[in-house]
């Protein structure tokens, strides 16, 4: 398995209780894998002392001033992954749903020809671990479908945050990402914009902490907003709009940015700090 | 309010000065269009240039959204690049 440089975005909403086991959980993962790994807290203008907890735990933490949404805050941990050169990027929320162990089954897919731009980790094509709700199973299922029919996208978890975004899809997404529900929207953007989609079975279990801000009559205000968002999306055409470097571009892009893993274009980012440094994996 | 609001309002005030000075002509292009009142015609004419000028807005406000999110992200970013530089100044 080729070694990468590998961002990991938590973006985080009042999960100060989850936080320390969930970076916990990512250092003895990142100790054990041949990837090279920083993590970044993205703190989405929480009200609990969140970003305060995350810099205890020594790992680097993105405060935004106002709360963006969760499309926002990932979008920060993109930004910032394609402006310090990081060969990826694995979205893995705050609220300890997503498992540390299963990070290798979606970095092993990198290595696939040709190399996947998106993997989504789907909790549907094992049926193991944490299942969600029937309501929002049936949301999922009404938005798999909405993708198959209008975008032409086959994908069993298309509300999943574990995913991992390759260097193409850094590319289209650290400037352009939906803000609001952005998980099934991104997909449509992502396909519309040609990259190369997958899924990979992974095992997920129930929040750690915090509380989801999708409840009630919010999941059915969620799957309708998220189905205007996709057909306008598809009548708009965002293949125009999305276009990614091409392959041959983006390696002379890596080549140019960073010679080598440890280096970046930012003169910030380029020396890593005590604070980096100590939440890196063993590489 | 930006320029172009400004002039969708001049534009829009223009016309309604004009129809107060040719009420004539308000009444042979209301009868053209169908409507029996005159009064009705100016306010479906109103209602239609106000949900532009509103669609406008909306447009406007969107457009400063997104530049304040883009904003709010790049600060985030440049707060925590200033916070690493400045603790690794530190002896």
């Amino acid at each position: 398995m080729q070694p990468r440089r590998i961002l990991v975005i938590i973006p985080s909403y009042n999960e100060r209780s989850a936080l320390p086991s969930v970076i916990a959980d990512l250092r003895a993962m990142a100790a054990t894998s041949p990837h090279q790994f920083e993590f970044v807290v993205i703190d989405d203008g929480s009200a609990d002392d969140s970003a305060a907890v995350a810099r205890g735990l020594g790992v680097r933490v993105v405060r935004l001033c106002s709360n963006l949404g969760i499309g926002g805050a990932v979008q920060t941990g993109l930004r910032l992954a394609w402006e310090e050169g990081f060969d990826g990027a694995v979205q893995c929320d705050g609220d300890g749903q997503h498992l540390a162990r299963e990070f290798d089954r979606l970095l092993q897919r990198l290595d696939d020809l040709p190399a996947p731009d998106l993997i989504i980790g789907s909790r549907y094509l094992l049926h193991a671990g944490f299942q969600s709700t029937a309501l929002r199973r049936a949301g999922k299922g009404w938005l798999s479908m909405i993708l198959r029919l209008f975008v032409g996208l086959r994908v069993t978890d298309p509300t999943s945050g574990f995913r991992l975004f390759g260097p193409r899809a850094l590319q289209v997404f650290q400037g352009t990402f939906p803000y609001d529900f952005p998980e099934a929207e991104a997909l449509s953007m992502a396909h519309l914009a040609r990259l190369r989609i997958v899924e990979e079975p992974v095992e997920m279990r129930e929040r750690q902490g915090g509380a989801s801000s999708i409840q009630g009559l919010l999941t059915a205000y969620y799957v309708l907003k998220v189905t205007a968002a996709i057909l306008i999306d598809v009548v708009r055409g965002s293949r125009h709009r999305l276009s990614p470097l091409p392959p041959a571009q983006l390696e002379t892009r890596w080549k140019t940015s960073s010679a080598g893993i440890g280096s970046s274009p930012s003169s910030v980012s380029g020396s890593p700090s005590p604070s980096s440094a100590s939440s890196r994996g063993s590489g | 309010m930006t320029l172009q609001g400004t002039l969708a309002y001049l534009i829009l005030l223009s016309v309604i000065a004009l129809a107060a000075l040719f009420p004539s002509a308000d009444e042979w292009l209301a009868r053209r269009m169908g409507f029996v009142l005159v009064s009705n015609w100016l306010f479906a004419i109103a209602i239609a240039a106000l949900s532009f000028l509103h669609l406008l807005a909306l447009v406007s406000l969107s457009r400063v959204e997104l530049r304040s999110i883009a904003l709010t992200q790049k600060l985030g970013i440049l707060e925590e690049r200033l916070d690493r530089a400045l603790a690794e100044q530190k002896p």
